[in-house]
């Protein structure tokens, strides 16, 4: 009889399969009760089928009756190792302390029977195995014990699966799974031990059970069952054909075979495996393509339109729109119960709240830069699940996954999808559960990690082109104001040159009038005091309209044309200038005060342009004085040395302010509304100073005045 | 025997104006409502004083005394002075006028004494 057979490596493989798998476990973390309670299941089981091998290989009575013994110790205990782990996987061991503590009094009450002989009568050579125990009645009562514990530890597994979240209702369905394996497979040796004619086979199950519960463990997004039993299926298949089409020729074909083909037969069966192994690869990938498009045909079918609307997006320009489309997108293909995207705003340093979709109101409007999650993000640069997350956080206690999770319920987020841009992370894609509970699968996230990409793409896009568009709208905005100005500096121009004729004609009823009543004075000799009076009156009104005709004139006339140059006092100058805004002033409520306490300043230039400065720069004042107040003084004062005249006009007006004041002389600009001021005064007038090789500078404070100086060569006779 | 102004300007109320005022201080005066009839006149009268417009369509005042000023040298006549009245102030036309040498350059509308001061000044 051949010790080593498929029931002695199944015992040995599963041993081995439980001791590695909880070492495994436990070093991955050596906190989490779940990991910790995995260990000692696996210690227990492990040995419990490492037992069974020494006893099923070994020739020695003794040593079988030893590890007979430990066989048992082990199987006592794993009844309530196997509630430990349940209990820790649905972290639930505060509670059920008690329950735990019946199952150890249970576990040391059949422990101390143990030695006992109507425990263990015997071992003895059964079927293939060297040894195999031989049981006795009170064995049976542990068969029954261990029956009942593990079952409804199985119970308790399969009614709270419901409860736990999509995440760990997975992992639950894997542990059931797993532990029936174990149990029907471990459970399978207890036939031969009461002398029931019934094999082990199932021990090979025994062997996948450890496998299955340290996938399920350590591993986070498990694939859904169904596409498990899918894949494993299709794969079986193949290679069920692939391997047992040969084999089933070889064992009842090969006489048939031998007939046929004589010495050589095993060619035949040689050659089929070959091709049925070359062909059985693309057959599994074929098989396995179709039936992963049945079963995820509707998920496929969103992608399709999630990857078809990424590209869409690019072409939006206009943010609101995108974030519309984005949203409407996400809607109409996944169903989620709500989205939002937050968006790294620079000025404000934090991630803000872009748009949405069905969001909640206390959804919060900013994710500040500090916030633990956003540090936890940039390192993982991959899309966060909150089950895992939870599930980390109840694995890891005194973690910051504890923080995390915290902040993903305050986000409301059952998915974050971050995406980068150049490396640094740019949106944040918040997703809430999708319609119908289905948990978010691997696939899903790869879909959406490049939906999540494009649209940081497509966000900085828009940004870029409504920035752009700004610029054009503010250029175009400031052409437009250059062009008012240009306009009304043309219409001046026009004016201008208009004036000319406008006071020519003008001019000569003017005359008509004046001559006339002068006339009328010196001839008549009777005149009535009233008549004389009238005259009078004409004669008065005619001359101030010569004067106003005559400042007009001047007023617009071309500078730097050449000009009569003289000698001529600037106190007769300034004199004028403000006899002639005298009147208007008057109006405004605008006093102007002279200290000139020399007869003469002879300079040397013309006065006609001279005027134009200085009624200038008073009009200047005048206007900066009504700014602030309802009335207001103006003084000029005049001074010379033997060089110099000096003439300077200070106002009491609002004065003007640093940033302007450099500008003030450039031509064009103006502070005043477009048709008040054209902004030709005061560069007209640094030109007539230099034309008369002196000097006009400017000395303003705000809230103080202004106090304008102007300094000419005085003229030698 | 009395003095004979010829005045020159297209606009009659201008003319009627001052025509009458020098009549009434007794010069003789002889109107003219542009250069040609202007040049006309002076063809056939020898005239003392010229006061004259610029500004006037086809021939403007300046050129008009030029022509004035040459017919009196063919008849070998005395040249009158002559006054500019304008009611537009261009430097160009007052250059050429300065350097026309003529009496003096009143702007309209003028003080009625300023304008007699200057007739007087030049008819002495």
């Amino acid at each position: 009889m051949n010790a080593i057979n498929y029931f002695s490596i199944s015992f040995l493989l599963g041993a081995l399969a439980c001791y590695v798998s909880g070492v495994w476990v436990l070093f991955k973390n050596s906190r989490s009760s779940v990991n910790k309670s995995w260990f000692l299941l696996s210690l227990t089981a492990g040995t419990w089928s490492v037992s069974h091998f020494i006893m099923a290989v070994t020739p020695d009575y003794n040593l079988a009756w030893r590890f007979a013994y430990i066989l048992y110790a082990s199987a006592i205990l794993i009844p309530v190792c196997y509630l430990y782990f349940v209990f820790a996987l649905l972290n639930a061991v505060s509670g059920h302390k008690k329950h735990l503590l019946l199952a150890l009094i249970g576990s040391v009450i059949f422990l101390s029977l143990l030695s006992s002989h109507w425990f263990i009568k015997d071992v003895t050579a059964k079927a293939m195995f060297r040894f195999y125990d031989d049981l006795g009645p009170l064995a049976a009562l542990f068969v029954a014990y261990f029956a009942v514990v593990p079952t409804y530890g199985l119970l308790l597994l399969l009614r709270s699966a419901g409860t736990k979240g999509k995440e760990k209702f997975l992992q639950i369905q894997y542990v059931a799974i797993a532990s029936l394996f174990g149990f029907i497979g471990g459970g399978s040796t207890f036939g031969l031990a009461f002398n029931i004619p019934l094999l082990p086979y199932p021990i090979i199950l025994f062997v996948f059970y450890p496998l299955l519960i340290t996938f399920a463990i350590l591993r986070y997004r498990l694939m859904a069952i169904n596409a498990v039993i899918t894949r494993t299926g299709i794969f079986t298949a193949v290679y069920a054909i692939v391997l047992g089409v040969p084999l089933v020729l070889v064992t009842i074909g090969k006489n048939w075979l031998m007939h046929l083909l004589g010495p050589n037969w095993w060619l035949a069966p040689l050659t089929l495996l070959m091709f049925l192994a070359t062909i059985g690869p693309f057959v599994y990938i074929n098989l396995q393509k179709r039936a992963e498009a049945i079963l995820l045909r509707k998920q496929r079918a969103y992608r399709e339109t999630l990857r078809s609307a990424a590209a869409e997006m690019t072409r939006i320009r206009n943010l609101e729109q995108l974030t519309e489309f984005i949203f409407e997108t996400i809607a109409e293909t996944i169903h989620v119960s709500h989205a939002a995207l937050y968006t790294w705003d620079t000025p404000k340093n934090s991630f803000i709240l872009l748009a949405g979709h069905h969001m909640y109101a206390d959804q919060p409007p900013e994710i500040a830069q500090t916030n633990p999650l956003i540090t936890f993000i940039e390192n993982l640069k991959e899309p966060l699940i909150r089950e895992e997350i939870n599930r980390k956080a109840e694995e890891n206690p005194g973690t910051p996954f504890n923080d995390i999770a915290q902040e993903m319920q305050a986000l409301k987020a059952t998915l974050i999808v971050p995406s980068f841009l150049e490396n640094r992370l740019a949106n944040l894609l918040i997703l809430g559960d999708k319609a119908g509970g289905d948990t978010y699968q691997p696939d899903d996230l790869a879909v959406f990690s490049v939906l999540a990409n494009q649209i940081s793409l497509a966000i900085e896009n828009a940004a870029l082109y409504q920035n752009m568009e700004n610029q054009v709208k503010q250029r175009t905005q400031q052409l437009m104001d250059v062009q008012k100005q240009l306009v009304q500096a043309e219409k001046l121009a026009t004016i201008g040159t208009l004036a000319g004729g406008v006071a020519h004609e003008i001019n000569n009823p003017l005359t008509a009038i004046l001559t006339n009543a002068q006339m009328l004075l010196a001839v008549c000799e009777n005149l009535d005091a009233d008549t004389k009076e009238s005259l009078e009156i004409i004669e008065e009104a005619t001359k101030r309209c010569k004067i106003i005709v005559q400042k007009l004139m001047t007023y617009s006339k071309k500078p730097l044309e050449t000009t009569m140059v003289y000698d001529f006092n600037l106190l007769d100058v300034i004199t004028t200038a403000v006899s002639f805004l005298k009147f208007q002033f008057e109006q405004d409520n605008v006093k102007t005060v002279l200290n000139a306490p020399d007869k003469n300043y002879p300079i040397r230039g013309n006065h006609n342009e001279m005027e134009q400065v200085i009624t200038n720069v008073l009009l200047n004042a005048r206007d900066a004085i009504k700014q602030i107040r309802p009335d207001g003084t103006i003084e000029i004062e005049l001074s010379q040395d033997q060089n110099w005249v000096n003439v300077s006009i200070k106002d009491e007006g609002g004065g003007i302010p640093q940033e302007i004041i450099g500008r003030i002389f450039d031509p064009f600009f103006t502070t005043k509304e477009v048709g008040k001021g054209l902004g030709l005064g005061l560069s007209i007038c640094q030109s007539i100073i230099d034309k008369h090789h002196g000097m006009i500078r400017v000395k303003s404070k705000t809230g103080k005045g202004t106090i304008v100086t102007i300094d000419i060569p005085r003229a030698k006779k | 025997m009395a003095k004979k102004i010829l005045v020159i300007d297209d606009d009659v109320l201008v003319t009627k104006s001052i025509v009458k005022y020098l009549k009434v201080k007794g010069y003789e005066v002889e109107s003219a409502d542009s250069g040609k009839t202007a040049i006309a006149l002076a063809q056939r009268l020898a005239f003392d004083l010229i006061v004259a417009d610029i500004r006037m369509p086809e021939m403007n005042g300046l050129e008009a005394i030029r022509k004035i000023r040459e017919i009196n040298s063919l008849q070998g006549r005395a040249h009158p002075q002559e006054i500019i009245i304008t009611g537009y102030a261009s430097d160009d036309l007052q250059k050429e006028a300065q350097e026309m040498q003529v009496a003096a350059y009143i702007y309209k509308p003028f003080d009625i004494g300023e304008f007699m001061a200057a007739v007087e000044r030049c008819l002495t």
